[in-house]
């Protein structure tokens, strides 16, 4: 491509206009000529725009913020993209990417893999006939396993017996026996290195799209004015249009020595092992990280205050705990909230916590801690206090915005007062209808990182096309990625009954153990349910699927395109299925929740 | 002779004022393919240098200005210069072979 310089001092606005648009439309090729056409007519109807430095202004460059950065350039706007992470209070902070790239997706993935590849050794393997080598009577194998990290496999296990191993293979070994471990910093340092290769990759993509980029905190000085801090400097940004990406943080504990735990922000890249961990919360980020943490190898707890999963199917959400319970041996303490956290001498955690007594769920604390009672001021609820020493506590009870730092209420935009977050119309627009928010800051928006991307895209389409289009928000599907996965897209059995009446619902469902484990003695009690609710009111088109199953994510996207397509039970049952697989069970639905019919329990399931 | 780069005016005196052939790699603590390539360099350049070609390692992350004038992309990404020019350049691992005669080349 040639590049042309004029002298632009004695040229007024206008005349640069017509002659940057001559040489793009003759120094091209044929097949660029649109594009830059294209180009050439935005340039110009957005002329006034030269008052300004920039056509947008993106404030974060996260999933929603990059998207919608590099839609505008590719059709020729001007943008610049400002990130900034503000440090977590134990000192993590991050590359370009946000939230997802960092702290959330990316690495809550790769760890939930990591424990999923111990978990299999632990539980599965030896009943595939996988053993050690030469596995001698004190267990030690000789082979090439990679149990302390320097790739020999001399562990410290405690077999029951050479003779044994040759009938059982590793199945018999107790999982504390096995002559094999994590090793966290191993797994730590690979992980962040793939994020940092990420970081990278996003700053390349950024430049090769045009987009300015700026590592700055901005904050608003009025409706079209940012400010900045640069080499000691401050600078302003003027802008046409802004789009606020800014995403969320976890809250903090908001008790005495909440200062001690940390956040989703700091586990992935945790310098030291967690240890014994308590997790208090039961959001899927709590549900996740103790369930990854379980898997690879600490002895981790959850702490729940009332509900699991809260928003999610329910009885999906209590199997994804069942599991974790009964199988991973994750410990859960229900119905209790901490009150205090104390700094040891030795590290340690020491958290006080209140629990209260009810019917169904009990306590799990363990000999270490010690108990007294009081009974707590509302009339029937007795609660006992409790204390447990742990080397880690994790806290995961919801997320925030830090709208209110960038000075937009200064400037007139309307935030949420509980969270922060930006109010939106459906347009994306705040109060100021030039600025505009997509993903975690926006109030009442999904929380995840495809939705942002999306939305991002869009808005930068309406903003600099004849695009209309608006975001989707309904048939999302998502994955909780717990040690069992819970895919689902649409309503929940709660939700559908609610809005279109018990007599309308229909809600089919089945159990089958996957063939990853159907031959694996110790996970028959543990098989994959699926649930399709359908609405017998509008052809039993279907209103929501969920299934609990491994892979549940790779399992619900092909079916989150027919769900958006508003597929029927009859579409669903007249697709043949792919034998054998879990995920064709939901081509084969015929036992209904209201006929009573009890659930096949379990083994493989059958060809007919 | 290897060095890795302490500042920006290092590069120019290393790069375009020592009067050798300077093979620059472009690198980052991050990146696997460049843990292995690097000391292939290390050691070719001290067995087959001369003393006429030397290494010169940029972390892109310290260094980020210059990567990006130097549109670095993907790394470990290799620039050969011989009397202020780039010569030569390639990106990504290459085997033990090919970087002994690269620098061969390069000695003689």
């Amino acid at each position: 491509m040639k590049t042309f310089k004029i002298g632009f001092k004695n040229y007024n606005k206008n005349y640069r206009i017509i002659i940057q648009s001559w040489f793009y439309s003759n120094s091209f090729s044929n097949s660029n000529r649109n594009s830059n056409l294209n180009r050439f007519i935005i340039r110009k109807m957005s002329s006034d725009s030269f008052n300004y430095d920039f056509d947008l202004a993106v404030i974060g460059g996260g999933s929603g913020g990059l998207a919608a950065a590099k839609a505008a350039a590719n059709v020729g706007a001007k943008v610049i993209c400002f990130d900034y992470v503000v440090p977590s209070n134990h000192g993590s902070k991050w590359g370009l990417g946000g939230t997802c790239v960092n702290v959330g997706c990316v690495p809550k993935k790769l760890f939930h893999v990591a424990a999923l590849h111990g978990e299999a050794m632990k539980h599965d393997v030896g009943a595939f006939g996988w053993e050690f080598k030469n596995l001698n009577e004190n267990g030690n194998g000789n082979g090439n396993g990679n149990g302390n990290g320097n790739g020999n496999g001399n562990g410290n296990g405690n077999s029951h017996g050479n003779e044994n191993s040759q009938e059982h293979g590793l199945g018999h070994l107790d999982r504390n026996e096995l002559p094999f471990q994590n090793n966290w910093n191993t797994l730590v340092t690979k992980i962040q290195n793939h994020i940092k290769s990420i970081n990278f990759a996003y700053k390349v993509d950024l430049r090769k799209n045009s987009v300015q980029y700026q590592n700055s905190f901005v904050t608003f000085k009025d409706s079209h004015t940012i400010q900045f801090e640069q080499n000691g400097q401050i600078k302003y940004v003027t802008s046409k249009y802004f789009l606020i990406a800014i995403g969320g943080r976890p809250n903090q504990l908001n008790i005495e020595g909440g200062q001690f735990a940390i956040t989703s922000d700091d586990i992935f890249s945790l310098k030291r092992a967690p240890g014994k961990t308590l997790v208090i919360g039961g959001s899927y980020v709590a549900l996740e990280c103790a369930g990854f943490l379980t898997g690879l190898g600490y002895d981790t707890s959850v702490m729940l205050r009332s509900i699991a999963l809260r928003g999610f199917d329910q009885q999906m959400a209590n199997k994804v705990l069942d599991y974790m319970k009964d199988f991973c041996h994750t410990k859960i303490i229900h119905k209790a909230i901490p009150i205090r956290i104390k700094l040891l001498e030795n590290k340690q955690l020491e958290v006080t916590y209140q629990q209260s007594l009810s019917s169904s769920s009990s306590s799990s604390s363990s000999s270490s801690s010690s108990s007294s009672s009081s009974s707590s001021s509302s009339s029937q609820e007795q609660s006992i206090i409790y204390t447990e020493i742990f080397d880690t506590v994790l806290c995961a009870i919801g997320r925030h915005c830090s709208a209110d730092k960038l000075g937009l209420k200064e400037i007139g935009i309307q935030l949420d007062a509980q969270t922060s977050k930006i109010i939106v119309n459906e347009f994306d627009q705040s109060s100021l209808n030039h600025i505009y928010a997509v993903g975690d800051c926006a109030f009442g928006i999904p929380e995840l990182a495809t939705v942002a991307v999306q939305a991002g895209k869009l808005v930068a389409q309406r903003l600099f096309t004849n695009s209309k289009q608006l975001i989707d928000y309904h048939s999302i599907a998502t994955t909780v990625f717990t040690p069992i996965e819970y895919g689902s897209i649409g309503l929940s059995e709660e939700d559908a009954i609610a809005k279109f009446g018990n007599q309308n619902i229909e809600i089919y469902h089945m159990q089958a153990s996957p063939y990853e484990q159907c031959i694996i003695e110790k996970r028959e009690p543990f098989v994959s349910y699926l649930k399709m609710i359908i609405n017998k009111a509008d052809n039993e088109k279907i209103v929501g699927l969920h299934i609990i199953s491994p892979n549940a994510g790779e399992i619900m996207q092909g079916f989150a395109i027919a769900f958006k397509m508003g597929a029927t039970k009859e579409h669903f049952d007249n697709t043949i299925g792919i034998h054998p697989t879990t995920a064709e069970l939901f081509t084969t639905m015929t036992i209904t929740k209201s006929s009573g019919t009890p659930l096949p329990k379990g083994g493989c399931p059958s060809c007919s | 002779m290897s060095y890795t780069l302490g500042s920006p005016a290092h590069f120019d005196i290393l790069v375009f004022r020592s009067g050798r052939v300077a093979i620059v790699d472009f690198y980052a603590d991050w990146c696997g393919p460049c843990k292995s390539l690097t000391p292939i360099l290390e050691k070719a350049i001290n067995s087959f240098g001369n003393g006429k070609v030397i290494l010169v390692k940029v972390n892109i992350n310290e260094f980020e200005e210059l990567a990006r004038n130097y549109n670095v992309s993907s790394i470990p990404d290799i620039r050969v210069f011989k009397d202020g020019e780039i010569v030569e350049s390639f990106k990504g691992f290459r085997p033990e072979n090919e970087i002994n005669s690269l620098v061969q080349r390069f000695a003689n």
